[in-house]
C-alpha cells in the first residue's frame, strides 16, 4: 500500500479547497443581463400623477387580465392613503424597477435579473421559490404563486421572463412594465386603460414620457411638478416617480 | 471509577446497541406515525402549492422558516456543549458528550429538511449549486450549513472510532452493522500512535466547531438582517441569534440527556451534577439573552419611530402580546425562578426549566420571522394563520428528533466508553499533560521533525495567502474586474448621442416651411414654421410660427409647439405654448434631448378649437445634456465582495476538515502496527466480553 504522507493529504486538501474557492469567484451578480438583447436604447421609467388618480383600479384589473392572474395578485396595487390633514389620495404601486434592486441582489440562483433596458424580470424557469426576494423588497411588490395559476394556453409557447403567462406554481412573479407590449411598440396594459391619464410610461434616455394622450419632456415634467420617488432614502434607485396630489381639478 | 463500575458503564453504554426491545418498537412506531403524517401533509403542499399554508403575499415566510432557525439553533447547542467541555478538559463531560454530539447531528439534519420544505420548487434545489450567486444570503446559508454538517459528522465520527472498534471486536455483529463498525473503526487497536492521531483529530474539530457554529448562526441571522425590513435590519442580530441558539441548544441537551438517562438507565453515570452544571450554563445564557432583548427593545422603542413603534405595540400590548409575554415570562424568567429556588428535585426543575426555554425560544423565533410581514406600514394588518399542513409538518419534524436519536443510539453506544477511560486515566493511557509538552509523544520516537501544530498553522496561513492572492490577483482577470470597478450594466448610448452641447456648431438647419399643408383648406387660418439656431447655440433652436388669416397676421392666438417623437408609437411632445403678438408671431426656444432629425408640429388654437396647423423638420446639431445616469452606490460591489473574504476562510476550514478526518483515519489505519508502547485495550469492554464468556 502506498504510504499516504501528510504532504499528500494536505496537497489534496488544498486542491479540493481551491476548487471550492473557484466556485465562489465572482462571476457577476447578474449573469442573465448579458443574455437579453435589446433593440432600442430605452431606459424605462414610469411617472404616476396622483393628482389624477381616482382609485378606480382599472389598472389592476387590466394587469390581471393581461397576465392571467388571480384577483389577489395586484402587480399594480392601488393603495388608499388618508393623511393627517383629512385628505385622501390613491397611490398606485407597480414594481419600482429599482436600479439597485435588493431582490436581484439576494436571489440565490440569479432568477431575478436586470435587462439592459433597466427592467427587473423574473425567470420563472430558474426561480426556486425561496421568497428571499420578497423579504428583500422594501415595497412589497412581489407575489408568490402559492397555487396553480388560472389555466391559459400561451399562444407563444412556453412562458418567458418577458411574457410570464401563465405564471408557474411555486415561483415568484411581479410587474414587468409589460415588456411584452413595449417591445411591440404598445403601451403597458395599465397605462392603456387609465382613463384619468395618471400613468405615464417613459424613457429616461430620450427624456420623454407619455400617458397615451399627452407626451411630456420627462425631466422638466418631473422638475416642474416636484416629483419624488417612494422610499428614495433607501438608495434603491426606483424607476417610478410620483407627483403628489389628491384628485385636484387640473383642467385637462 | 473502579474496573467493575467501568464495566457496568460500558454495559449501559452499549446496552441498547443492536437490541431493540418491544418498548423501543412501540415508541418508534408512534413517532414514525407522526413523521408519516408530516410527510403526507408535505405531499399535499407539493401537489396544491403553498396555498394550503398560512403564508400570504405580505407574510411570505411562516412556520417552516421558524422551524429552520429553531432546529439549526438547537444543533448549535449540542455541538458547542461538547466542544467547549472537551477543550476545557471537563472530566464530567465523558457520559454526555456522545449524546450532545448526536443531538447536534440529528437536529441539524431536521433543520436542513425544514428549510427545504419551505421552498416553492423543491425540484429545483440543485439550482442552488448550479447557478449559485455569491452575493445571496441564501448561498451563504447553504454553504455554511453544508460546511457545518460535514464538521458535525466528523465531530461525531472521530470520537466513535475506539468504541466501534472495541464493540465490534467483542460483540462480533454480523451483516451490515458489522461492516459499518469495521469501516468506522479504521483498524483501531489502541496503539500509542493511534491514540495520538485520534486526540489530534478531535482537538482540531473541537476548536473548529465553535467558530463554525457561530458562523452558521450568524449567517442565519444575516438572512434577515441584510434586508431593510423593520425589526430585522439590525446589527445586533448575528450575536443575538448565536445566543438564542446556544440557549435553546443547551436546554435541548438537558432534555435529551434526561430522556436518555431514563430510557437507558444511566442514573449511575449521568447524575444530578451533570444537570447542575448544564443548568447553570443555561441560566447564564438566559440572563445574557434577557440583556440582549432589553437592549433591543430599548433602542427600538425609545423614540418610537415608525414602524418600530407599531411593532413594539404589537408585541407588548397588541395582537401578538400573548406570544410575547408567554415567551418573556414563561420562557425566560420562570426558568430562572425554577432553578433559583433551593430545594429538592433539582433534576425535575432543571428539565421543566429547559422545556420552558425550548418552547419559549420557538415562540420568539415565530415573532421574529412573521412580524415584518404583519407590520408593514401602509397596508392593513395581516394576520398569519397557520394551517393543519404547517402544524402537521412541524409535529412530524419534532417527532423525527427522538426517532432519529433512538435509531442513532441503537447503532452506536449512547455514552463514550473510550472517553470515560481517558478521563478516568484507566487503560494505561499516556497522561494528557505529558503529550502536550512533548509534541512527538513520550513513548514513540518519531521520524518527522515538525510537530503537527506548526504544520496545521503553516498550512492554514498558506491557504489564506492563496485565497488572498486569488482575490487580489482576480482583479487582473476580466471576470473579476467588475468586483473592483463600479459595474455599469446600463447600455451606453452611441457616441453621437452621448454628449450634450458638445460644440458650438450653429450648422445650417434645414427649415422646411410646409405652411398650412395639412388640412389647410378646412382650417380658418394658416400657419408657417421656421427653425433657426438660437443666438446662444447652447440654448438650442428658436422655433417660430407665423399665424395669418387671409394673409393678415392674427394676434392673441395660442400656438402650441410639438416635437414628434417615437415612444411606443408616434407621439407629439409638447415643447411649449405661446400667444401670438401683433405681427402674428410666436416662438419658443427648444433644446432637444436627441441629436438628429426632428419633425415639428405647430398648432394654433382659439377657444380650444384648432384654427391652424403646420409641420416642419430640422436637423438638430446640439442637444441637451443627458439628464439620466445610472444610480451608483458608494460601494458598488460591497454586498457580494465582502462575503468573498469569508470564502477565503471557508477554504481553510475545508482543508482543516480534510486534515482532521482523512488525516486521522489514515494515521489510525497506519498506526495499528505501532509497537512502541503498550496497547490500550478498552478494559471496560474487555471485562464485559470476559464476563459474557
Amino acid at each position: 500500500m502506498a504510504r499516504i504522507t501528510r504532504r499528500k493529504v494536505l496537497g489534496g486538501s488544498v486542491a479540493a479547497a481551491g476548487a471550492i474557492a473557484a466556485a465562489f469567484l465572482p462571476v457577476g451578480a447578474e449573469p442573465r443581463a448579458a443574455a437579453v438583447e435589446t433593440k432600442t436604447q430605452r431606459q424605462w421609467a414610469m411617472v404616476i400623477d396622483m393628482r389624477r388618480c381616482d382609485g378606480c383600479r382599472k389598472c389592476t384589473k387590466a394587469c390581471q387580465t393581461t397576465h392571467h392572474l388571480p384577483t389577489s395578485f395586484e402587480w399594480i396595487k392601488v393603495d388608499e392613503v388618508v393623511t393627517k390633514a383629512g385628505t385622501r389620495y390613491f397611490m398606485p404601486l407597480p414594481c419600482m424597477q429599482c436600479e439597485n434592486a435588493p431582490c436581484v441582489r439576494v436571489c440565490p440562483v440569479g432568477a431575478s435579473f436586470h435587462t439592459s433596458e433597466g427592467l427587473v424580470l423574473v425567470d420563472q424557469d430558474r426561480c426556486i421559490g425561496c421568497r428571499m426576494c420578497m423579504a428583500a423588497c422594501p415595497y412589497g411588490r412581489r407575489y408568490f404563486n402559492d397555487s396553480d395559476p388560472p389555466a391559459f394556453a400561451n399562444p407563444f409557447g412556453h412562458p418567458t421572463p418577458e411574457f410570464p403567462v401563465p405564471q408557474q406554481k411555486g415561483t415568484v412573479g411581479k410587474c414587468m412594465f409589460c415588456v411584452h407590449y413595449t417591445e411591440e411598440g404598445k403601451l403597458p396594459a395599465c397605462v392603456q386603460v387609465c382613463n384619468m391619464l395618471a400613468l405615464y410610461v417613459g424613457d429616461l434616455v430620450a427624456d420623454v414620457a407619455t400617458n397615451g394622450k399627452e407626451t411630456v419632456r420627462l425631466s422638466s415634467f418631473l422638475q416642474d411638478n416636484d416629483a419624488w420617488r417612494y422610499k428614495e432614502e433607501l438608495d434603491t434607485g426606483p424607476r417610478v416617480y410620483y407627483i403628489t396630489g389628491h384628485g385636484q381639478d387640473l383642467e385637462f | 471509577m473502579d474496573p467493575r463500575t467501568l464495566r457496568e458503564y460500558a454495559d449501559r453504554a452499549t446496552g441498547n446497541v443492536g437490541r431493540a426491545g418491544p418498548l423501543w418498537w412501540l415508541v418508534a412506531t408512534v413517532l414514525a406515525a407522526f413523521v408519516a403524517f408530516g410527510v403526507y401533509a408535505y405531499s399535499v403542499q407539493v401537489r396544491q402549492g403553498h396555498s394550503v399554508t398560512g403564508v400570504t403575499h405580505t407574510v411570505f415566510w411562516g412556520f417552516y422558516v421558524v422551524n429552520f432557525v429553531f432546529f439549526i439553533g438547537i444543533s448549535y447547542g449540542g455541538a458547542i456543549t461538547s466542544a467547549i467541555l472537551r477543550l476545557t478538559h471537563a472530566r464530567w463531560r465523558a457520559p454526555i458528550s456522545r449524546i450532545a454530539e448526536g443531538t447536534a447531528l440529528v437536529t441539524l439534519l431536521i433543520g436542513a429538511a425544514s428549510v427545504l420544505i419551505d421552498v416553492g420548487r423543491p425540484d429545483r434545489i440543485p439550482y442552488l449549486f448550479l447557478y449559485a450567486q455569491p452575493g445571496s444570503p441564501i448561498t451563504w446559508d447553504w454553504v455554511a450549513i453544508t460546511t457545518y454538517l460535514v464538521g458535525t459528522v466528523i465531530f461525531f465520527l472521530l470520537p466513535l472510532i475506539p468504541d466501534v472498534a472495541t464493540y465490534g471486536e467483542t460483540a462480533q455483529p454480523t451483516g451490515p452493522r458489522g461492516a459499518l463498525y469495521r469501516a468506522l473503526s479504521f483498524g483501531w487497536r489502541g496503539t500509542p500512535a493511534q491514540e495520538r492521531a485520534l486526540l489530534r483529530g478531535i482537538g482540531i474539530m473541537a476548536v473548529l466547531i465553535i467558530p463554525l457554529a457561530i458562523s452558521v448562526h450568524s449567517v442565519l441571522a444575516w438572512l434577515f438582517a441584510v434586508t431593510v425590513q423593520p425589526g430585522w435590519h439590525s446589527t445586533i442580530f448575528a450575536p443575538y441569534f448565536v445566543l438564542a441558539a446556544m440557549l435553546s441548544g443547551v436546554a435541548t441537551v438537558i432534555l435529551v440527556i434526561a430522556a436518555a438517562r431514563r430510557a437507558y438507565g444511566l442514573h449511575e453515570f449521568i447524575t444530578e451534577k451533570h444537570f447542575r452544571y448544564l443548568t447553570y450554563l443555561l441560566i447564564a445564557l438566559d440572563a445574557a439573552y434577557l440583556y440582549f432583548m432589553f437592549s433591543e427593545y430599548l433602542t427600538d422603542g425609545y423614540m418610537q419611530e415608525q414602524p418600530l413603534g407599531h411593532m413594539l405595540q404589537l408585541y407588548l400590548v397588541g395582537a401578538y402580546a400573548p406570544w410575547f409575554w408567554s415567551f418573556a415570562v414563561g420562557g425566560l424568567l420562570l426558568p430562572i425562578a425554577l432553578v433559583a429556588v433551593t430545594g429538592r428535585a433539582f433534576v425535575a426543575r432543571s428539565v421543566a426549566a429547559s422545556l420552558l426555554v425550548v418552547v419559549g425560544m420557538w415562540a420568539k423565533r415565530f415573532l421574529i420571522v412573521i412580524l415584518p410581514g404583519v407590520a408593514q406600514p401602509l397596508m392593513p394588518w395581516e394576520v398569519y394563520k397557520p394551517t393543519w399542513v404547517e402544524l402537521g409538518i412541524t409535529l412530524g419534524l419534532v417527532a423525527a428528533i427522538p426517532l432519529g436519536l433512538m435509531i442513532l443510539f441503537a447503532i452506536f453506544p449512547v455514552m463514550s466508553v473510550h472517553e470515560m477511560e481517558e478521563v478516568e486515566g484507566l487503560g494505561e493511557l499516556i497522561p494528557l499533560p505529558a503529550r502536550r509538552l512533548v509534541p512527538g509523544g513520550s513513548a514513540a520516537p518519531r521520524g518527522r521533525g515538525m510537530g503537527w501544530r506548526p504544520r496545521v498553522v503553516g498550512a492554514a496561513v498558506a491557504l489564506a495567502a492563496v485565497a488572498a492572492v486569488a482575490v487580489v490577483g482576480g482583479s487582473r482577470i476580466p471576470v473579476a474586474q467588475g468586483f473592483f470597478a463600479p459595474r455599469v450594466s446600463v447600455q451606453v448610448p452611441p457616441a453621437s448621442l452621448a454628449e450634450g452641447p458638445h460644440e458650438r456648431m450653429p450648422g445650417t438647419p434645414t427649415t422646411v416651411d410646409t405652411g398650412a399643408a395639412t388640412g389647410g383648406d378646412a382650417l380658418p387660418m394658416a400657419a408657417a414654421v421656421a427653425v433657426e439656431p438660437s443666438d446662444d447655440i447652447t440654448r438650442g433652436y428658436v422655433v417660430s410660427a407665423h399665424v395669418t388669416k387671409d394673409t393678415k397676421p392674427v394676434g392673441q392666438v395660442e400656438v402650441s409647439f410639438y416635437d414628434v417623437i417615437d415612444l411606443l408609437g408616434s407621439r407629439q411632445m409638447l415643447i411649449g405654448s405661446r400667444l401670438t403678438d401683433g405681427q402674428g408671431e410666436a416662438s419658443v426656444t427648444y433644446l432637444p434631448a436627441e441629436l438628429g432629425h426632428h419633425d415639428l408640429v405647430v398648432r394654433a388654437a382659439e377657444a380650444d378649437a384648432v384654427v391652424a396647423e403646420a409641420r416642419s423638420s430640422f436637423d438638430a446639431r446640439v442637444a441637451a445634456p443627458r439628464t439620466y445616469s445610472r444610480e451608483q452606490l458608494p460601494l458598488e460591489r460591497f454586498s457580494s465582495g465582502l462575503p468573498l473574504v469569508a470564502a477565503g476562510v471557508l477554504v481553510v476550514v475545508w482543508a482543516l476538515f480534510a486534515f482532521a478526518f482523512v488525516g486521522t483515519a489514515r494515521r489510525v489505519a497506519s498506526g495499528a502496527g505501532d509497537a512502541s508502547g503498550p496497547i490500550h485495550a478498552s478494559r471496560g469492554v474487555a471485562a464485559k466480553a470476559r464476563l459474557e464468556k
